[in-house]
Order: C-alpha cells, then structure tokens, then sequence
C-alpha cells in the first residue's frame, strides 16, 4: 500500500515534469523560436514594456522589418536583448542582411552594446520577434534569479503539495 | 503521516492551492478576453488618417568610411485617434525611409520617431520638420535613389498581442548630385 502510494506520487511528479517539458518544445516547434518566452530585464523599452513583463515570441520566415521587437543574442553575452529594429539593409542578389537596433528608451542606437567592431545583425542573432506581451508575471523570474532561496522554497512547498495531494 | 496539526496544515496548503490556481485561471481567461476585444477593434476601427511628404533634401553628402549622408524634412498631417482601445498602452509612431541602390535592394531608416500614450495625442501636423535621424546610407548609392516614405504605428497594448499598420507615400528621388 504504501510503496504503491510512493509510485504513485513519484509518476505523478513525474508527469507534471514531462508535461511541463512538451509544452515547452512543443511552443519551441510551433514559434520557431529557441526561446518563446522571454522576461524583460531592463527598462530599455519603456514605457513600452517594463522590468518582468513577458514577452511570447516567434521567429516566423519573414524578412525582418523595421520596427519589429526583436530578440538578440550578442556573442559573449549571455542575456538575450529586446530591442526594436530601426535599419535593415538587405544586399542584392545575396542572403545578407544588415539590422541596427535601438532601445525604444535609448537614447542611441545599439552600437555600444555590440562587440567591439560589429556595426551590425544578422539573421543568425535573432531569436524571435515579439508578438504578445503579457504584464508582470515575470516579476516572479526575476525574484527567484535575484534571491535563489526564494526558488527552492517554492519548488519545494510545488513538491510538497504534489506528495500530499492524495490524501485529502 | 497523520495527526491532526499536519493534516490541517496540509487543508491550509491545499486551501491556498486552490485559491492561486483560481485567481491564475480567471486572470488568464480576462488576458485572453481583453486581447480578443482588441481584435474585434482592428476590425471595426475606422481607418485611421495620414499623410506624409518629402519637404527638401537639404544636404547629400559622402561621409568617412565610404559611407553617404542625407539629410532631410518633412510634413506630416495624421490623425490616429481611431487606432486608440481601451487597452492601447501606447503606440510607437514612426517615419521611416525606403530605398533602393545598385547593390542592395532594400534598405530601410528609421528617420523619426515618437511615443504617444494618449488618444487626444495621437492627432500630429508637423511641417517642415527636421528628422531625428539622419538618413546614413552604409555604401554608396544613394545619389538619384527612388525613395517612399513610410509611417508606422506599432500598436502596443497593457497586455495581448502587437501589431502595426502603416501608409506609404512617394518620396521622389534622392538628388543625383552631392549637395552641401
């Protein structure tokens, strides 16, 4: 009884884990985009989008555009930037494109914020534009990164209450 | 387990679980109604009014790095009051400039922007207005190019989905000589 019990909650945890997993892969396939979700960290876009708003993106075949917020990843930069596109020029005849972006609160462009070097994006740094915009649940992110115990005690009490579902 | 102190305990957690599944099952459900209010207002919206024109080309000009400059003004007479719903948080104006050189076929600059975050703001004439960003061209080519001038809202809402809606309006061409 109690091992059958131990199984039970341990496939029900278990569950929850994979579920949580496919609907990320499965927004991953649908938006094209390795990160369809993303929390905004800075207030570079406001009034726009403010410090834990989220923002669900798609990556899409399109050409990028002017004015689109797009999601991009410098080389040696491990946060991903939300900025809007403000220059595309795309060459002739080849698969090249060069995009300059700008934080809509910015007073200049990005070109700081890029290695020493690169005026320019290309395709390859994008990670997604954003479609929609959902305000300040991400603000809960942005506290577990900031005080991490914060994270494991909600992943337990998340545990604890899964364990003890079943005996109400 | 057992005993009466962790089994109430456990009511008081499940108690709380219930309540904060409720309150993120109703709040997701207002998120997706007010979202969908939107689209129903892009549909019925009445079209929003813009025009927009070239005023001069004052400078064209070859700058360092073989790059080229130009710099230019222009009138501006929208009225995008209609675009506005009551969950537009703002939309990003802009006007933007779009050419096309020997080598490249489109490029796109963003020559002036602005914020507007209130439906009585959103009726804008400018004229003869200096850009806010010259038009850097990063090779040459821009002498005698053809250019359109496009403006743009991007419509930003408290929460939901972003879109845009733009007008085009020729701009002629760009000089075929430099000008200083």
């Amino acid at each position: 009884m109690n091992v059958r019990q131990l199984v039970m909650q341990a496939v029900q945890l278990g569950l929850i884990i994979t579920s949580a997993l496919m609907i990320w892969k499965s927004l991953m396939l649908v938006t094209g985009s390795e990160s369809p979700v993303v929390v905004v960290l800075s207030g570079s876009m406001e009034p726009g989008f403010y410090r834990g708003d989220i923002l669900f993106l798609n990556m899409g075949k399109n050409p990028i555009r002017t004015g689109e917020i797009v999601v991009f990843n410098l080389d040696g930069r491990d946060i991903p930037i939300v900025h809007r596109v403000i220059k595309v020029h795309e060459k002739t005849g080849v698969n090249e494109v060069k995009i300059l972006t700008k934080g809509d609160n910015n007073y200049s462009d990005d070109r700081g914020l890029y290695p020493r070097g690169q005026d320019w994006l290309n395709r390859d740094h994008i990670m997604g534009r954003a479609m929609g915009i959902l305000p300040q649940v991400g603000m809960v992110t942005i506290l577990m990164n900031d005080y991490p115990q914060l994270k494991f005690a909600l992943i337990g009490l998340l545990g604890l209450l899964v364990m003890t579902n079943k005996e109400s | 387990m057992g005993g009466s102190s962790s089994s109430s305990m456990h009511s008081w957690m499940h108690r709380g679980n219930t309540l904060i599944t409720f309150f993120g099952t109703v709040a997701a459900v207002l998120c997706l109604a007010t979202t969908l209010t939107d689209l129903r207002h892009v549909y019925t919206m009445p079209d929003p009014q813009a025009s927009v024109s070239l005023a001069e080309v004052k400078r064209l000009a070859p700058m360092t790095g073989s790059k080229e400059q130009a710099t230019l003004t222009f009138s501006m007479d929208a009225d995008l009051r209609s675009v506005f719903s009551w969950n537009t948080k703002q939309l990003f104006l802009f006007l933007q400039a779009e050419y096309s050189t020997p080598d490249s076929t489109v490029n796109q600059v963003v020559l002036w922007d602005t914020i507007i975050q209130q439906k009585e703001k959103a009726r804008i004439r400018l004229k003869n207005h200096k850009t806010k960003y010259s038009l850097i061209h990063p090779s040459k080519g821009l002498k005698g190019a053809p250019m359109n001038l496009t403006l743009v809202w991007h419509v930003m809402p408290r929460v939901g989905f972003m879109y845009t809606q733009s007008r085009t309006f020729p701009g002629g061409r760009l000089p075929d000589k430099y000008m200083q």
